[in-house]
């Protein structure tokens, strides 16, 4: 049988039972999304680059752990919340409060034109600023859910908050961001 | 309840966004470090085992001590030892006994026959 057409699961087992080239499978099938997510928590390729090496690694070494009650997916996504939390605990500044923040927000009816009116180059730059501000927490949720298209209720399996909880979050970061880009469109 | 509607626009922004490439050694790199964990992990569970048989034999040794005491204790079988041992040291103070008459007279014997040999010796030269 043709090695790249196995399950997740079926790979575990062949590394389990000590096959360790198995695992180069799971790293293909799982390293650009979770490179994409670690660039954008910590913004940087190259320091992204090693972070992913050592989620890997700390995926590798856990793989035991997994318990296969939930996706494969969810689970590396979970080892990989957590690692890059961890890290960014200790390098991340100049994060707000989105609680603070959010009041100040005022609708504003032309936004969806005015963006699509701004230059695409501009439209990325102002996006990824605003996602360099934004708490550990909801930057991984928002990115989970726009960029990898995961749903809600994976994400509370992965973050391990209710669904409800992941919605209030994704809607107060939406509301969050849309108010950031509306400022940088206006200067 | 906050429903997540009207978000076209961000999903829009989100997939504009570059996609950042890994570089091409990634996976070699990583599955050198996998292969150089695998032998670490072999060589710590050899040690480990190691480390376990030392204990184990140990263990095992002091249980089987600890068991002969307890036996010999506990069933009397001390008892059996001791006489044996009684008989034993009696065989060794009669065979000293026997010794006490022997030696002497296979060392004059002996003496004897080494001056027959050193006569006839002398004789030839």
């Amino acid at each position: 049988m043709d090695m790249t057409e196995l399950s997740d699961i079926e790979y575990i087992h062949r590394i389990r039972q000590g096959d360790a080239n198995a695992f180069v499978h799971l790293v293909r099938r799982y390293q650009r999304m979770i490179f994409s997510l670690v660039v954008k928590m910590v913004g940087n390729e190259t320091e992204a680059e090693d972070l992913t090496q050592e989620i890997f690694i700390k995926v590798y070494q856990s793989l035991a752990k997994f318990r296969e009650d939930s996706k494969f997916s969810t689970w590396i996504y979970r080892v990989a919340c957590n690692f890059c939390f961890s890290h960014l605990r200790k390098s991340r500044e100049n994060i707000v409060s989105l609680n603070e923040e959010i009041a100040l927000v005022s609708e504003c009816s032309d936004f969806e034109e005015q963006l699509e009116n701004a230059a695409k180059e501009e439209r990325i730059q102002w996006l990824d600023a605003v996602l360099n501000r934004l708490p550990a927490e909801e930057l991984w949720i928002v990115t989970l859910y726009y960029k990898e298209n995961v749903s809600v209720h994976e994400i509370s399996e992965i973050t391990r908050l209710s669904e409800s909880n992941v919605k209030v979050k994704l809607h107060r970061t939406r509301k969050w961001i849309k108010s950031e880009m509306e400022k940088r469109m206006t200067l | 309840m906050k429903n997540i509607e009207n978000d076209k626009w961000l999903k829009e922004l989100f997939s504009e966004q570059p996609e950042a490439n890994l570089s091409s050694r990634f996976e070699s790199k990583l599955m050198q470090r996998i292969a150089v964990l695998e032998v670490e992990e072999a060589e710590n569970q050899k040690a480990r085992t190691r480390k376990m048989e030392l204990v184990f034999g140990i263990l095992g040794s002091a249980i089987s001590v600890i068991g002969i005491v307890f036996a010999f204790a506990f069933f009397g079988w001390y008892k059996p030892l001791a006489s044996s041992l009684h008989e034993l040291a009696n065989q060794f103070s009669t065979m000293r006994a026997n010794m006490s008459v022997v030696v002497p007279i296979a060392a004059i014997f002996m003496l004897l026959v080494a001056d027959l040999f050193a006569r006839k010796y002398l004789s030839n030269k």
